[in-house]
């Protein structure tokens, strides 16, 4: 992890409230400061997750995101804006975000994760907030994450469902223990609100806030079972695969 | 003995119902089960539920109480409540 970074008089005014969290302080704004992260993508789920991290004062967001706004992504993709309607997403995001928070270093790569980028991206960070919608992406995520040794989360749902995870390599299940292969037959459109995006995305911004400042205890090897529709939580325990061809035992991380 | 199912996600859209209550005559993994009640289903439940050789597909994760368990083992227990979720992702 990136050193912690020492803070200014505007910055202790900008994050006045939340300096005054119990087990976080100065000591972990600082961390924070000089912690990075990649959001890929920034739709529904990255985009509330890459605001939160913005506001929180993160050091570095890398985002990675390809292709144009599009109406019906308004619902639920807060980053974007009526006016960016087919603008490319990675235009309107960074100056969203700056909007918000001009210290925080953002990156924007106007790509979705493929096997080509896959490594570059990860490597510039210290932390992956997995929210794409392609397993594809969120498998390459996550074996790259693991390879280097990176810790992820992932957040995902369904109509009113969500759920949220930590991946710590080498220790908890990674995402590959749970998917071994990308499901037949996904299709990339289901039902979800805004809502329901942005309550996942929140509670993802805060666990990656807990993996980089040691605060609180994050979801390792635990997935938050969330239904919108009764307002149940729950918190389930995961399991590794022993025979994971990404972290299984007996496997070396790099 | 009886337990309850609980179904999230896509399944839960296909069956049409959150949760249901299943007796059971004996014994069973909660991947018996549910390749019993997927057969029984059939349609779109069977279709997320198993693969072309009858199989729980392998991206369900299926828990007893708040434990993931393997689809083979261990054997539901009267009282249980297993939950069974069929993908989800970003976006």
């Amino acid at each position: 992890m990136a050193e912690a970074q020492p803070l200014t008089g505007p910055e202790r005014a900008r994050y006045e409230w939340q300096l005054w969290t119990p087990g976080f302080g100065e000591a972990g704004q600082r961390r924070l400061k000089g912690a990075s992260v990649l959001v890929t993508r920034c739709g529904g789920v990255g985009g509330p997750v890459a605001y939160e991290l913005a506001a929180a004062g993160v050091g570095r967001l890398v985002l990675a995101h390809a292709g144009n706004v599009r109406p019906n992504d308004l619902n639920r993709q807060l980053l974007m804006t009526e006016e960016s309607v087919g603008r490319p997403r990675m235009e309107i995001a960074p100056r969203r975000l700056h909007e918000l928070n001009p210290h925080v270093e953002v990156e924007a790569v106007a790509e979705n994760v493929t096997e080509e980028n896959v490594a570059a991206l990860v490597g510039r960070v210290d932390l992956v907030a997995v929210c794409a919608p392609l397993f594809r992406e969120r498998l390459l995520l996550n074996r790259e994450a693991v390879r280097q040794n990176k810790p992820l989360v992932d957040c995902a749902m369904y109509d009113l469902e969500a759920q949220v995870t930590v991946v710590l390599p080498g220790r908890t299940p990674c995402l590959a223990c749970l998917y071994p292969a990308e499901p037949a037959g996904w299709r990339r459109e289901f039902p979800v609100f805004g809502a329901t995006a942005g309550a996942i995305g929140c509670l993802g911004a805060m666990e990656a806030i807990k993996v980089l400042t040691g605060l609180g205890q994050p979801l390792y090897g635990k997935m938050l079972l969330c239904d919108l529709r009764d307002m149940t939580f729950r918190q389930t325990v995961l399991k590794r695969r022993a025979d994971c061809p990404v972290c299984g035992a007996g496997l070396s991380l790099a | 003995m009886n337990v309850t199912v609980r179904y999230m996600a896509q399944l839960r859209q296909a069956a049409g119902v959150g949760v249901e209550q299943i007796e059971l005559n004996r014994p069973c993994s909660v991947g018996d089960l549910m390749r019993h009640v997927a057969d029984r289903r059939g349609g779109q439940f069977r279709d997320l539920m198993l693969d072309a050789e009858g199989q729980i597909r392998p991206a369900v994760l299926l828990f007893i109480g708040d434990e993931q368990v393997a689809a083979d083992r261990p054997a539901l227990r009267d009282g249980d409540v297993a939950t069974v979720l069929t993908p989800m992702a970003g976006g």
